[in-house]
C-alpha cells in the first residue's frame, strides 16, 4: 500500500515521467500472414534449444548400460526413476540445498542494494569526476577473473575465512558493475525533477534515493535479482576453493561428485543436474516479463 | 554527527579488540585435515577408512577435505596461501610437483608385499608420502564376445604377446560405425609403450627415451589399431564414451587397461560374462597413492598426522576398507589384506590385480612431467596419425625427445 | 593483518558472538574502520566548505563499490603484477627474476598461437553471437500465444552448467553418436570430427557458444522494449515497410544495445576458458587449435607450476583487452545512435 501511494504522489507531480514510460515497449504488433511463419520458425527453434535437455530428461531416466545405447534418440526406452532418488541420495541433499540458498539469496540481496545506490550516484548527485569513475566502473569488467585467484586466495585466508561461505558471498555483495550500469540507465530515465522535488521537501539524498528512486526502479532489481541468482546458483570455481567441509558446499560441487577422472555417471549427473536446475528454469519463467521491460540502455528519457 | 559516532564506536570496538583475552579451549584432542579426490563412491571409501581410524584414536580428529574437482589446482592454491592440509593424498606421478610441500617421512619398504610401492614414493632419494593404496591396470575381456567367434578366451595367469593381442583383436572385430564391434579400447601411447616394453623416461629420470624404436614401434602399432578398418576405436569414436559401458553390453572385446576403480561397478553387473586377465606384453604403467604430510605440519599434529598414516597405510582393517563389493578405490598394500581384497568379488579374477602389481612398472619421478606431456600431446596427436597429423612418428618422436631432454635439463 | 583479524574475532567471541559469525564481525569491523578513515576527513571538508555537499553524498553513495573494488579488485591485481616478475611454483618461495617472464612470453610460440585462435574466435562468434541474438529477440517479441514459454525454451541451454555441460556438448558433439553428426546423417551429410578435428574444434566451440545466445536475449528483448512506439506509428502511417522500419527505426534505437551486446561479447571471448577446458580436458585441443589466450595461463598457473609467468601472461592480456576495447570504443562514435547526442545536435541546429 505504502507504495501506490508514493506512486500515485509521484505520478501526481510528474505526470509526464509515467506517460513517456508507457509509451515504450510492449511486443511488436504483426500480421497473421508473418505471425503464422514466426509461429513455425519460434517451434522449430524452440525444438533445437530444447533437444540437448530433452536428451538430459531421457539420459536421466536411462541404466548405465542404456546411455552407452542411448544415441541421439530421446525416448529413454527404460524408466530408471530410482536415478533420481540414488542421485540425491548420494550427498546430504537438505544441507547443501541450505547453503546453496545462502550463497545466493545473500549475494542478491545485497548486489541489488549496492548497485541501486552506485547507479543512483551516478545518475542523480553531481560531482567532478563522475565520468571518468564510471569509466572505471565499467573498465572492472575486463579483468579476467582467473587471474586473481591465487591473491584473493591468500586475501580471504587473512580475513580467517577459509572454509566458509564468505568468499562466496563477499565479492558479490559489493555492486556489480553490470548492474550499476543497468540502474545508472534506469535512473537517468527518470526526470530531474524527481530528484529536485524531493531534496526541496527536505528529504536528503538517501531518502531521495531509498523512499522514491528505489521502489520506482522495481523493474531493474528483478532483472538484476534474477541474473545474479543465476550466477550465484551455478558458481562452481569460488566454493571448490574456499570450500573444504561438507558443512558448506554447494550444488555444483555436489554435481561433480558424479564423475572422477576415468568416467562418469552420466545418468545420476543428469538427474540430479535436472533438480538443481530447476528453480532456476522457474525463477526465469516467472520473472522474465519484468526484466524484459526493465532493462534500458539509452539513458534519456 | 552519526557518522563522527560510528568512527569513535568503531574505534573503541579496535581497542577492546587489541586487549581482548585470547580464550582457547584445550580439550586435549588433536585435529588433522585429510585432503582427498573422488567420486562419490571413492569418497565413501575413505570416509570409512577415517572413522575406522577415529574408532581407534579418539584423541584423534581427522577433518575429511574432498576436493570434488580440479584436485592439484585446489591443492596449490591452499599450499601457495599457507592453508595446506595435514594430509593429502597424492599420486606417485604427481608428486615430484608438490615434495616441497611434503615433510620426508620414514616408509618402511618390507611393510609391503611388492617393492614398486615404497619406491613410487621416493624423490631425490627421499621418500615424501607414504603409500597407502594401488591401482595397478589389468585386461578385462568380454568372454560372450569370445564364445560367439569361437575363440579361446585369455589365460587368467600369463599374459599375451603384444602380437597375440593384436591379432585375436582383429579376429573379434565387427561390422562398421556406429555399430561397430571393436576388439580392443583405445590403446593409451603411454599406457602402450610399457606393454611394448619401452619406456618414456630412463629409471633414473635423467632423460628421455623416446627416440628409441620401440617409441616408433608403438605408435605404429596403435596408428593401426584405430585405421578405419582397425580393431580399436579412434578418439573421436570413444569421444565422451564409457568404455566400462561399453564392455558390458558387448560392443568392446578387451579392455587393456582396466582400473580397479571399476571393480565394485563390475560386481554389480549380473548378466555380463566379463573376465579379468593380465594386460598384455609387459603391463601397463601403475599409479600408486600415497599420503604426503604438510612440511607445515608440526608438534601435536605431526605426531597425529603420522599415526593417521601408519593406520591408513599399514593397518589390515583400514586396508581392507579399499575395496568391497560396495565400493572400490584400489588394491591394498599390505599382505593381510589381500585375501579381504579378493573375496569382494570372489567370481571375478581380482588375482589379476595383485599380480599387476609387480609386473606393473613404475614411472620415473619428473618434477617437469606435466609440462613434458603436455608439450607431447601437442606433438604426437597434432601431427601423427596417432590424432589428426599425418607425420612419420619416428621422425616426430625423435624431434619431440630433444624438446622433452631440453626441459628435462631445465632449459 | 591475520593477527588484526584474530583479535578483533577474539574480542567480537567475549561479547558472545557465534563462532561462525567471528570472521565476518572482524570483517565489517574492519570495513567500518576503513569508512571512518574515509568519512571522518570528507565530514570535515565538508564542514569547511572544501568540497560541495553534493560531491560528499555522491562518494558515500558510490562507497560499497569503491570499497569492494579495492578489496577484491585493485589488492589482488597489484599482488599479481609483483609476481609478475617472480617466478613460483606455488610451493616453494617467490624467486626474484626481473622482466624474464615478460621475455619469455615475447619469446613464446603458444602465446602467439593464443593469441591467435582467441582472436580468432572473438572476431567470428561475436558478430555471429550480436546478429543472432538480435534475431532471436525480434522473433521472441511477437505477442503470439505461449511467448513466455517460448522465452524459457529458447533460455534452457544457458541454464545448464558445470559438468552436465561437458557431458552434454561431448554428447552433442560426438562425430558417431553425437546430436549434431546424427541430425545430418539423417540429411546424408557425413559430418566432420569436430573437436578431433584441428579445422572443427573452433568452428563447433562458435556452436556451442552459439546455442547458448538465450543469455543474450533478455537484454535485446529488453532493448526492443525500448524503442519508442511512437517512432513505428509514424512510420506506419508514412506507409514504410516491415524491412524499411527495421533498417530506419529498430536497427538505430538498438544500436547501444548492440554495442553493449558487442562490447560484453567481445570482453567474454577474450576470456573464453571453460569452453577450451571442457573440452580438450585442459590440453589445447589438435594443433592447439583450442589453446584460448586464458586457458594457456591457467595451465601454466596450476599445471606447470609456474606462477609469476602465468600472472605476467594475465597482464599482456588485460593489456591486450585494454587496447581493443579502446579502439571499439572509439570506433563506436560512427555507428552507435544516442537519444541524448542528437537531442543535443538537433538544438544546435534549431539556433
Amino acid at each position: 500500500m505504502p507504495d501506490e501511494i508514493l506512486e500515485t504522489t509521484i505520478a501526481s507531480k510528474e505526470p509526464e515521467a509515467r506517460r513517456s514510460r508507457r509509451r515504450r515497449g510492449g511486443p511488436t504488433e504483426a500480421s497473421p500472414a508473418s505471425k503464422a511463419i514466426a509461429f513455425v520458425v519460434l517451434v522449430g527453434g524452440s525444438f533445437l534449444f530444447a533437444y540437448p535437455f530433452l536428451w538430459m530428461i531421457a539420459t536421466s531416466l536411462r541404466t548405465r548400460q542404456g546411455v552407452a545405447e542411448g544415441g541421439i534418440t530421446i525416448w529413454p526406452v527404460q524408466w530408471e526413476w530410482s536415478n533420481y532418488l540414488d542421485g540425491l541420495s548420494s550427498f546430504p541433499f537438505w544441507q547443501y540445498l541450505g547453503n546453496t540458498l545462502l550463497a545466493t539469496l545473500l549475494p542478491v540481496l545485497f548486489t541489488v542494494l549496492a548497485s541501486s545506490a552506485v547507479g543512483f550516484a551516478f545518475a542523480r548527485i553531481p560531482a567532478p569526476g563522475s565520468g571518468i569513475i564510471f569509466a572505471i566502473v565499467l573498465a572492472t569488467m575486463l579483468l579476467p577473473g582467473e587471474v586473481t585467484l591465487v591473491p584473493q586466495f591468500i586475501l580471504f585466508r587473512e580475513l580467517d575465512m577459509m572454509d566458509s561461505l564468505y568468499p562466496i558471498i563477499l565479492p558479490a555483495a559489493f555492486g556489480s558493475p553490470f548492474f550499476i550500469f543497468l540502474f545508472r540507465q534506469f535512473y537517468l530515465r527518470l526526470p530531474q525533477s524527481l530528484a529536485d522535488a524531493a531534496m526541496i521537501d527536505g528529504a536528503g539524498w538517501f531518502r531521495t534515493w531509498w523512499s522514491i528512486y528505489l521502489p520506482l526502479s522495481q523493474p531493474i532489481i528483478v532483472a538484476a535479482a534474477v541474473l545474479q541468482f543465476m550466477t550465484s546458483w551455478n558458481n562452481f570455481l569460488a566454493p571448490a576453493i574456499y570450500v573444504n567441509t561438507e558443512r558448506w558446499k554447494t550444488f555444483p560441487l555436489a554435481l561433480a561428485g558424479f564423475s572422477n577422472a576415468n568416467s562418469t555417471d552420466t545418468s545420476l549427473l543428469m538427474a540430479t543436474s535436472i533438480v538443481v536446475v530447476l528453480p532456476c528454469i522457474l525463477v526465469f519463467f516467472f520473472a522474465q516479463k519484468h526484466i524484459v521491460g526493465g532493462i534500458s540502455f539509452t539513458g534519456t528519457k | 554527527m552519526k557518522r563522527s559516532a560510528l568512527a569513535l564506536a568503531c574505534i573503541a570496538t579496535i581497542a577492546v579488540a587489541a586487549t581482548g583475552c585470547a580464550a582457547e579451549d584445550s580439550s586435549g584432542t588433536t585435529n588433522i585435515t585429510f585432503a582427498h579426490w573422488g567420486n562419490n563412491q571413492e569418497a565413501a571409501t575413505l570416509k570409512a577408512m577415517v572413522a575406522a581410524f577415529e574408532d581407534e584414536h579418539p584423541d584423534i580428529d581427522v577433518e575429511l577435505n574432498w576436493i570434488q574437482s580440479d584436485y592439484e589446482q585446489k591443492l596449490q592454491t591452499s599450499i601457495a596461501g599457507g592453508q595446506a592440509p595435514t594430509i593429502s593424498q597424492m599420486s606417485n606421478t604427481s608428486l615430484p610437483g608438490f615434495a616441497a610441500a611434503y615433510q620426508t617421512v620414514e616408509v618402511d619398504p618390507s611393510d609391503y608385499y611388492s617393492e614398486n610401492f615404497a619406491a613410487s614414493m621416493k624423490y631425490d632419494g627421499e621418500y615424501k608420502a607414504i603409500p597407502f593404496v594401488a591401482k595397478p591396470k589389468v585386461m578385462a575381456v568380454n568372454g560372450a564376445l569370445f564364445d560367439a567367434k569361437g575363440l579361446e578366451r585369455p589365460a587368467a595367469d600369463a599374459p599375451m604377446t603384444t602380437d597375440e593381442f593384436a591379432a585375436t583383436a582383429e579376429k573379434l572385430t565387427e561390422g562398421a560405425a556406429p555399430d561397430k564391434i571393436y576388439g580392443s579400447a583405445r590403446l593409451w601411447y603411454n599406457g602402450w609403450l610399457n606393454a611394448m616394453g619401452g619406456s618414456f623416461y630412463s629409471a633414473d629420470g635423467t632423460s628421455c627415451l623416446l627416440d628409441e624404436p620401440v617409441a616408433a614401434d608403438t605408435a605404429d602399432f596403435i596408428i593401426d589399431a584405430q585405421a578405419p578398418d582397425g580393431y580399436a576405436p579412434t578418439q573421436l569414436d570413444a569421444e565422451g564414451q564409457d568404455m566400462f559401458d561399453w564392455l558390458s553390453i558387448g560392443r568392446l572385446a578387451m579392455q587393456p587397461d582396466f582400473g580397479p576403480w571399476d571393480i565394485a561397478k563390475l560386481a554389480a553387473l549380473d548378466d555380463a560374462d566379463i573376465e579379468l586377465v593380465p594386460v598384455p606384453g609387459g603391463g601397463a604403467p601403475m599409479e600408486i597413492n600415497g599420503l604426503g604430510i604438510s612440511a607445515d605440519a608440526s608438534g601435536a599434529e605431526l605426531e597425529a598426522a603420522l599415526t593417521f598414516a601408519e593406520f591408513v597405510s599399514t593397518a589390515p582393517e583400514a586396508q581392507d576398507l579399499l575395496t568391497s563389493a560396495e565400493s572400490s578405490l584400489g588394491v591394498p598394500v599390505v599382505e593381510e589384506s589381500i585375501d579381504s581384497f579378493l573375496a569382494a568379488a570372489p567370481e571375478l579374477n581380482l588375482n589379476a590385480f595383485i599380480v599387476g602389481t609387480d609386473q606393473s612398472t613404475i614411472s620415473a619421478a619428473v618434477a617437469k612431467d606435466p609440462q613434458i606431456r603436455a608439450e607431447f600431446d601437442d606433438a604426437i596427436y597434432s601431427r601423427t596419425a596417432l590424432g589428426s597429423g599425418s607425420e612419420d612418428p619416428a621422425v616426430v618422436l625423435a624431434e619431440f625427445n630433444e624438446t622433452c631432454q631440453s626441459i628435462l635439463d631445465g632449459e | 593483518m591475520n593477527d588484526i583479524v584474530t583479535s578483533i574475532e577474539e574480542a567480537l567471541g567475549a561479547v558472545g558472538l557465534p563462532e561462525g559469525l567471528r570472521p565476518i564481525g572482524a570483517f565489517l569491523v574492519i570495513l567500518l574502520c576503513v569508512y571512518a578513515v574515509f568519512l571522518v576527513p570528507l565530514w570535515i571538508a565538508v564542514r569547511r566548505r572544501w568540497v560541495a555537499r553534493s560531491t560528499a553524498a555522491f562518494w558515500c553513495f558510490i562507497s560499497p563499490w569503491v570499497f569492494g573494488f579495492l578489496f577484491f579488485t585493485v589488492g589482488p591485481m597489484v599482488y599479481s603484477l609483483v609476481l609478475s616478475f617472480y617466478s613460483w611454483d606455488l610451493i616453494s618461495d617467490p624467486v626474484f627474476v626481473g622482466g624474464d617472464n615478460y621475455v619469455r612470453a615475447a619469446q613464446d610460440p603458444k602465446v602467439y598461437r593464443a593469441i591467435q585462435v582467441t582472436l580468432t574466435y572473438a572476431v567470428v562468434s561475436v558478430p555471429l553471437g550480436v546478429i543472432i541474438s538480435l534475431a532471436v529477440a525480434l522473433l521472441l517479441n511477437l505477442r503470439v500465444a505461449g511467448i513466455n514459454v517460448f522465452r524459457t525454451v529458447w533460455y534452457l541451454p544457458s541454464l545448464v552448467t558445470g559438468v552436465a555441460l561437458v557431458v552434454l556438448f561431448l554428447w552433442v558433439f560426438n562425430p558417431n553418436y553425437g546430436l549434431i553428426n546424427g541430425v545430418l546423417a539423417v540429411l546424408g551429410i557425413d559430418g566432420p570430427a569436430w573437436f578431433a578435428d584441428p579445422n572443427w574444434a573452433l568452428p563447433a566451440v562458435v556452436i556451442m557458444s552459439l546455442w547458448t545466445v538465450g543469455g543474450n536475449m533478455v537484454i535485446y528483448l529488453a532493448g526492443l522494449q525500448d524503442v519508442p512506439t511512437e517512432l513505428y506509428e509514424a512510420a506506419h502511417l508514412d506507409g514504410a515497410s516491415t524491412m524499411r522500419r527495421f533498417w530506419h527505426i529498430t536497427l538505430p534505437q538498438m544500436s547501444p544495445v548492440i554495442f553493449f551486446g558487442a562490447i560484453t561479447g567481445l570482453i567474454a571471448a577474450m576470456q573464453t576458458f571453460t569452453q577450451g577446458y571442457i573440452v580438450t580436458q585442459s590440453g589445447g585441443g589438435p594443433n592447439d587449435s583450442l589453446l584460448f589466450f586464458v586457458l594457456y595461463l591457467y595451465n601454466n598457473a596450476f599445471k606447470f607450476f609456474q606462477m609469476g609467468y602465468a600472472s605476467a601472461l594475465a597482464w599482456i592480456l588485460l593489456v591486450m583487452i585494454l587496447l581493443i576495447t579502446v579502439l571499439v570504443f572509439r570506433g563506436s562514435a560512427f555507428w552507435v545512435y544516442y537519444e541524448s547526442t542528437n537531442a543535443k545536435a538537433r538544438k544546435r541546429a534549431r539556433k
